[in-house]
């Protein structure tokens, strides 16, 4: 046996003992055959993300090859108005939903682990649930099409045309109610991500040594956190139009159809730099290293992503500028729209400015990145001339636009993606995508692409409108369009090839790979296993593989922290999120059926909904919650309080409050709820300005007793929350008390709603009235929304409590649902001072 | 090795520029939706609204440079000058972003019919 020392300035000795590294390939093992469906290791699960992305992106490219053949010549009948109203609809709501957003989160979860130099993302069952709700109800979504029920409506869904007079089937429930779960799945792995980037990095890693693609990836997710629920709440309140008559959106009742382009637009704007934000992250970690030098104007490119993140929320009504809105108004958004395209300009600079300072390779990767670069630069130009009033009216739903936003969306997003996909294939593969078959997909693509859409600039400008399923027969735009047509199949010719390319040469597998074929100065270039890296670092700069030689070969010998498994479990290093200080060892869940079985059933609940199927929806929905707990039931472990780390550094493996993980994920998770509710606040406001008249007098609401009460109901809920987080019972005391207020705490809450609820009957409320009362019962309905997680995360605590479960250490569960509780109680507040103060204001 | 910084004040000063670039959009771009319905003389209201929240937001974006973020307390310069130069950039562009919207007001009248 050889004596083992710990080489110079590292916490470990090498070499390491026997048995180490054969016990964490055992617990960090995926499960064989078709078990694999269990596992929720950040490499498979990224993996089939990333796959069944890609497939949605190729279902949705032969939808856009069918309209582009009707499209070929004037006049044509190769397609029904109706199959086109579909195919134009899923075409846009797939590319969108199922393949765009879902594929970005899908190379966060593939990639940053190892790039942060965590063991796993923080919540892999999460991770694992948002896949399996996204691929079911994804692939259930998209088999509409094939029994007549896809929607018909487009992918931006406007009221009156999806409503149930012109929309009576349930092609635009199935978009409603689809769309919207799958969105939820969206928000699971924003959660996971911005957890993960902010307390899963190496130590070290602060915030001016995160690669660039984490900050793109932690701005792209709190800017889902923000968007996302305005779209949620939108289609909530378009289901309960169509479901209950509740009319938001008919004006005869005081409604108003442009409030769902308000909702829909301040999610779908943002939502273009929720796609491009995260590409232009993949770029930032590419050009580096093909130019071989460090990225140019680091600072003011993460400067420039995250003015880009929120300048982006001002520019919805950009979309709205032919809608009659106030000159001044849309001059605000006009401004905004021009000022994003300075930070957008920054980061081009920064790109060229690093090629500049480097020698670059011309390889596949490098090819999509100056095609991303030139594409996506036209698509900018043309942006700023549509967010010109005068000019976005002679441009407005015309070809020049969809021309438009084809280049911003396939330059911006699509491009970068294959050069990542060329660029990072080595880092999971034992051979690497070929050179020359990259080339012919990218000439194919980049011509194919320019082919397609340069014309459709010209076709618009001329004045063909989008949104037709055909043209009559005129010379300016007949033959623009067949060439259109020949370039779509060039573009998609491109993409045959690269299918061709990964079949022949993707063989991804657990060990083996190619490695660092570019090399690259950052982490997840290091030797991977399913477990990351086999010990992990301290991080002293942006590219720890250039500045530090002897890096890999000691990680790898297992010289740094955590080379085993301190507790026999999957673990990794929680750190603070700014400084990067080590703060506990979070040991994590291996596969397991709960989250695969809650995300069928989840799925089935809205499915099932949306055919009407109430009973089985309910038995499911049932299920479903029955997974959910059994999934939580061990997701706070018994707390360890101290476990080595090596270099004689101990740290707990338990955290509550705000040094836990799941704490920072109930906040992100708040965030949600609070921008879902602020949006209804907006909305509400936004009907009043339309409609006052059918707000009522302050004698027509309730009388004051009933608002009061509820207040004061919620006040002693809010006090009991307090009574509960703080008076937790030691691992022997009396239950008695705790329980006590927990139990009548959540029943205040409840109560607070049910007087509120009965002081608006009183007054006779119908919310298919008109618009006040349908806005009244929203926010009840909200109100119930907040309300029911807080008394089933009461009751699971209560479980657990009896069960020895929670004491006065092991008590995460507690300080995660006073959070949520205070929080339910705030919005209870909120909403009562709005349902009932606003009223008096405006008399 | 825990940390002692709080990290939720230290990410809102950082982001400063930006939220009150945020403020100042939503304060004006709701001020004409409430002053068209109720104001006797809604261009002279929405000019006043519009002069005195860019003044107020143009004021608060000195935030960074009065008070420099901390980025936590274990001394890590490198990671303190980062959050600093990123916020004073922030407030840079987004003093840019208030004042470009607030232009608009000084040339177009409230509550006109953008078809003139």
């Amino acid at each position: 046996m050889t004596a083992s020392t710990a080489p110079t300035g590292l916490p470990n000795s090498a070499p390491r003992p026997a048995g180490e590294l054969e016990d964490l390939k055992r617990i960090w093992a995926s499960p064989k055959g078709w078990r694999i469906v269990s596992d929720v290791n950040n490499t498979v699960i990224g993996g089939f993300y990333v796959g069944t992305a890609l497939l949605f992106f190729v279902l949705a490219g032969i939808l856009a090859l069918l309209m582009r053949l009707q499209l070929a010549v004037p006049s044509n009948t190769f397609l029904s108005q109706e199959t086109y109203n579909q195919i134009f609809t899923m075409h846009g709501t797939v590319m969108m939903f199922l393949f765009a957003v879902p594929v970005v989160e899908a190379m966060g979860i593939l990639l940053l682990p190892q790039m942060l130099g965590a063991r796993d993302q923080p919540f892999p069952r999460l991770g694992a649930f948002a896949f399996w709700a996204y691929f079911v109800g994804g692939i259930v979504f998209f088999g509409t099409l094939f029994f007549d029920l896809a929607p018909n409506g487009g992918w931006f869904m406007y009221p009156p045309l999806t409503s149930t007079q012109f929309s009576p089937g349930v092609g635009a429930d199935f978009w409603l109610l689809g769309i919207g779960f799958i969105e939820i799945s969206a928000i699971a792995g924003a959660i996971e991500i911005i957890v993960g980037v902010l307390r899963t990095r190496a130590p070290g890693m602060t915030l001016d040594k995160l690669p660039m693609f984490a900050w793109t990836m932690l701005i792209f997710a709190g800017m889902i956190v923000f968007a996302f629920p305005a779209v949620i709440l939108a289609t909530m309140l378009l289901e309960l139009e169509r479901a209950f008559g509740w009319p938001f959106f008919v004006a005869a009742k005081g409604g108003d159809p442009l409030l769902w382009q308000h909702l829909f637009w301040f999610f779908g704007h943002p939502e273009v730099y929720i796609i491009f934000l995260p590409a232009a992250g993949m770029v930032s970690m590419i050009v580096p290293a093909m130019a071989r030098a460090p990225l140019v104007a680091y600072n003011l490119i993460v400067v420039a992503l995250i003015a880009t993140g929120f300048f982006s929320f001002g520019l919805w009504v950009h979309h709205m500028f032919t809608t009659g809105i106030p000159a001044l108004s849309l001059s605000f958004f006009s401004a905004a729209s021009m000022a994003v395209s300075l930070p957008s300009g920054i980061q081009v600079f920064a790109w060229i400015a690093t090629i500049a300072s480097g020698r670059m390779t011309f390889s596949t990767p490098s090819l999509f990145v100056l095609g991303f670069l030139f594409i996506f630069t036209l698509g900018g130009l043309t942006g700023v001339m549509v967010a010109m009033v005068p000019f976005d009216w002679q441009a407005h739903d015309t070809y020049f636009v969809v021309a438009h936003l084809h280049y911003v969306l396939v330059g911006g997003m699509v491009f970068p993606l294959f050069a990542a996909i060329y660029y990072w294939t080595p880092a999971f593969s034992r051979r690497a995508l070929s050179e020359r078959l990259g080339r012919w997909t990218f000439a194919l693509m980049f011509i194919g692409f320019n082919v397609t859409f340069f014309p459709m600039h010209m076709a618009g400008l001329g004045g063909m409108p989008r949104r037709v399923y055909t043209y009559p027969d005129l010379p300016g735009w007949n033959l623009l369009n067949l060439i259109s047509t020949v370039g779509a199949f060039m573009f998609a010719a491109g993409v045959m090839v690269f299918l061709v390319d990964l079949v022949r040469n993707f063989r991804p597998g657990q060990s083996g790979h190619i490695g660092n074929l570019w090399r690259a100065g950052s982490l997840e270039w290091m030797p991977a296993h399913p477990f990351g890296m086999r010990s992990i670092p301290v991080v002293a700069s942006r590219d720890p593989l250039w500045d530090e030689p002897g890096l890999e070969k000691a990680v790898e010998a297992g010289c740094w922290y955590l080379p085993g498994s301190a507790t026999g479990r999957r673990e990794t290093i929680v750190t603070s999120p700014i400084e990067a200080l080590p703060q506990y060892v979070l040991r994590l869940p291996g596969p397991g059926w709960p989250p695969f079985f809650a995300a069928i059933f989840t799925s089935a609940f809205f499915l099932l909904l949306t055919v009407k199927a109430v009973t089985l929806a309910a038995l499911c929905g049932a299920a479903a919650l029955v997974m959910f707990v059994w999934w939580m039931w061990g997701a706070d472990p018994k707390p360890v309080m101290k476990v080595d780390i090596g270099g004689g550094i101990t740290l707990p493996a338990y955290a509550s409050g705000p040094l836990s993980h799941s704490w920072w994920a109930m906040v992100v998770l708040l965030l949600v709820t609070g921008s879902l509710y602020l949006a209804y606040v907006f909305s509400y406001l936004y009907l009043w300005v339309v409609s006052p008249q059918v707000w009522p007098a302050p004698d027509s609401l309730p009388p004051a007793l009933w608002p009061f009460a509820s207040a004061l109901l919620l006040l002693v809920s809010g006090g009991a929350a307090n009574v509960v987080s703080r008076k937790v019972p030691t691992q022997n005391g009396s239950r008695t008390g705790f329980s006590a207020a927990a139990g009548l705490g959540i029943l205040a809450l409840l109560a607070a709603l049910f007087v509120e609820l009965w002081g608006h009957l009183s007054t006779g409320l119908d919310p298919a009235s008109n618009a006040h009362a349908a806005m009244v019962a929203m926010g009840l309905f909200l109100q119930l929304q907040i309300i029911t997680p807080v008394a089933v995360v009461g009751c699971f605590m209560l479980a657990k409590l009896f069960t020895g479960h929670i004491d006065t250490r092991r008590r995460a569960v507690i300080d995660n649902l006073t959070l949520l509780w205070l929080y339910a109680v705030g919005q209870g507040l909120a909403g009562l001072l709005l349902l009932h103060g606003f009223p008096w204001v405006i008399a | 090795m825990t940390s002692g910084a709080r990290p939720f004040g230290e990410f809102v000063a950082c982001l400063s520029g930006p939220l009150i670039w945020a403020a100042h959009f939503f304060v004006v771009y709701g001020a004409e939706s409430v002053v068209c319905i109720g104001a006797t003389s809604p261009a002279g209201a929405m000019r006043l609204t519009v002069f005195a929240a860019t003044a107020i937001a143009l004021v608060a974006m000195a935030a960074p440079y009065v008070r420099p973020v901390r980025g936590g307390r274990s001394g890590a310069p490198e990671a303190q000058r980062f959050l600093s130069s990123v916020a004073r950039w922030l407030a840079i562009l987004s003093a840019a972003a208030i004042i470009a919207v607030a232009a608009a007001a000084v040339r177009l009248t409230a509550c006109a019919s953008p078809a003139g």
